[in-house]
């Protein structure tokens, strides 16, 4: 899709879960985006003065206006030819890196490092207190007084109404969580080093009914980088390439009545992705898609063109989801294993494709990975009459064709 | 130091009239002039044409539950700690918008997708009241 960008390089800090009961690690948030950027670089072989272009995805904690100079400042940039942010909420990697491969394919710069990172805990304080709420509008004014309590509740009427309509149930969910553990044990980066089985899963504390702790991610600290360049750099730099073949977005999207909460909206962001990429969905090597919750993973696969609409009970029960499975899912354990870094949560998805089109998966490495499919999802799934989301796929894919 | 309860507090001129109408006991919906699309929540143009010619529509207070959760754990908002288990529900309007709401006055284990309920408002401070709704 880019005749002139490749993904060159990539960081990823370890997580950590600071409390009042646990003395973990935790640095600001000025301290993630510049330990992404050495992990960066030091897999790039660069120095930090190659880097002509900056892009930040805006963190959920609260930051000053002009942020992305600040970051930009803190990590030791300057005399940047081209410096933008996305503001999608937990899906951005996939936009930020889209508009970076467009910059680098237009030749506005040549080189553009991509940071996410964000400090969803604290020693003193916990994620639902660090999260600000919206000024105003549908959060703050329609949702929060009433008790909905942030997107476990919302998600949980999906779960619901997902039920009512398909018959999708929490055995069959737990499937997806499962296999993800079972790679995240894997993953040295990931948070949880431990398998669990389903009864463990079915067995975790109700948040929000039908909702269990094992539905919801464990809300980490953590900063990623990712750096794209020309195919001609990626050479100089010795890089191993991976391409971008095909990306599609859908933010604020429409869905048919009838599918109200149980659709995200994301199948024309699908659609645009798949045929820049000439890509069959059910081909491709692997699938590292935005794992908020296991009931929007199993909607996003139907959006993708996975398995029909009403297929989700019987898809989830007989496929495969480990690494030689049919569908190998998060394979570094996603958002829900390896850890949401807040709305930086995304680039876990993009980095662990990266990884496998390399190669470097070790335990969790997907023989031959040669394509793949990473999906990002950000907003809020289910309004009041709407879908405000910001829904985006893209198919990365092993070397550089061109 | 206990947490503040959520109030919605600050309001945009486009949606004033939706909470003058609940703090007088009124559920109103907004309706487009140009097309006649209605839509909740208030916002500043119409979801279906872009007009911003809006009206309002009184709601005759009844609806069906769309689909709900008991809340076991408030991971997001402390204040409502205290009031676990307690329902929050998509109520869906014959007037054709849905609202976030909760469901009183019965126990949570009871309320079901598809639930007939009516309105009912509750002052939470002064000149503020919740659109809730109880079984019909």
């Amino acid at each position: 899709m880019f005749d002139d960008a490749v993904i060159a390089a990539i960081g990823e800090t370890e997580k950590s879960r600071p409390s009042p009961d646990d003395d973990q690690p935790f640095s600001d948030l000025e301290e993630y985006f510049r330990m992404a950027t050495a992990e960066t670089l030091a897999d790039a072989g660069l120095e930090l003065s190659a880097v002509d272009g900056l892009g930040v995805a805006r963190p959920s904690t609260e930051t000053p206006y002009r942020y992305p100079l600040m970051v930009a400042d803190a990590i030791g940039l300057a005399d940047l030819e081209w410096l933008t942010t996305t503001d999608h909420c937990g899906g951005q990697a996939v936009p930020l890196l889209a508009q970076a491969a467009m910059a680098v394919d237009a030749g506005v710069a040549e080189t553009i490092l991509c940071l996410g990172a964000d400090v969803p805990k604290r020693p003193d304080r916990g994620s639902g207190e660090i999260f600000p709420r919206d000024p105003r509008g549908l959060q703050r004014e329609y949702k929060d007084p009433f008790g909905v309590q942030g997107t476990n509740a919302e998600v949980a009427l999906v779960q619901n109404r997902h039920a009512e309509r398909f018959g999708t149930n929490p055995e069959e969910l737990g499937r997806l969580y499962v296999a993800q553990r079972r790679h995240a044990a894997a993953n040295p980066l990931a948070y949880f080093d431990e398998e669990v089985d389903l009864d463990a899963y079915l067995g975790s504390a109700p948040i929000a009914d039908p909702v269990r702790l094992f539905d919801c991610v464990i809300p980490v600290n953590a900063g990623f980088g990712a750096l794209v360049t020309t195919p001609e750099r990626a050479e100089e730099l010795g890089a191993d390439p991976v391409s971008i073949a095909g990306v599609g977005h859908n933010h604020c999207p429409t869905v048919p009545d009838d599918r109200r909460l149980t659709s995200i909206g994301m199948a024309p962001a699908a659609r645009r992705a798949f045929a820049a990429a000439g890509l069959d969905p059910l081909e491709a090597d692997f699938y590292q898609l935005y794992d908020d919750y296991p009931i929007v993973v199993a909607i996003e696969m139907e959006e993708l063109g996975l398995y029909e609409a009403g297929e989700a009970g019987r898809f989830l029960a007989e496929t495969g989801f480990g690494i030689d499975g049919e569908v190998p899912l998060n394979t570094g354990g996603g958002q829900l294993c390896a850890g949401q870094a807040g709305v930086a949560g995304g680039f876990l998805q993009l980095l662990e494709a990266v990884r496998q089109l390399r190669g470097e998966g070790g335990d969790r490495q997907v023989p031959g990975a040669e394509r793949g499919i990473v999906t990002g999802i950000g907003g809020v799934s289910a309004n009041y009459d709407g879908v405000l989301a910001a829904n985006s796929v893209m198919v990365v894919e092993r070397g550089w064709a061109a | 130091m206990s947490p503040d309860r959520p109030l919605p507090d600050s309001r945009a001129e486009y949606d004033e009239a939706f909470w003058r109408g609940a703090a007088e006991g009124r559920l109103l919906v907004q309706e487009c002039a140009d097309c006649g699309a209605r839509q909740l929540h208030p916002r500043p143009g119409c979801r279906s044409c872009g007009s911003g010619e809006l009206g309002w529509l009184e709601a005759e207070g009844v609806g069906e539950v769309y689909a709900h959760t008991v809340i076991r754990r408030a991971t997001e908002h402390p204040w409502f700690a205290d009031e676990v288990p307690y329902v929050v529900a998509m109520v869906e309007l014959p007037e054709g918008p849905s609202l976030w709401t909760t469901v009183v006055d019965c126990p949570p284990e009871a309320v079901e997708i598809g639930m007939p309920v009516e309105v009912t408002f509750e002052a939470v401070a002064e000149g503020i009241a919740l659109p809730l709704f109880r079984p019909r």
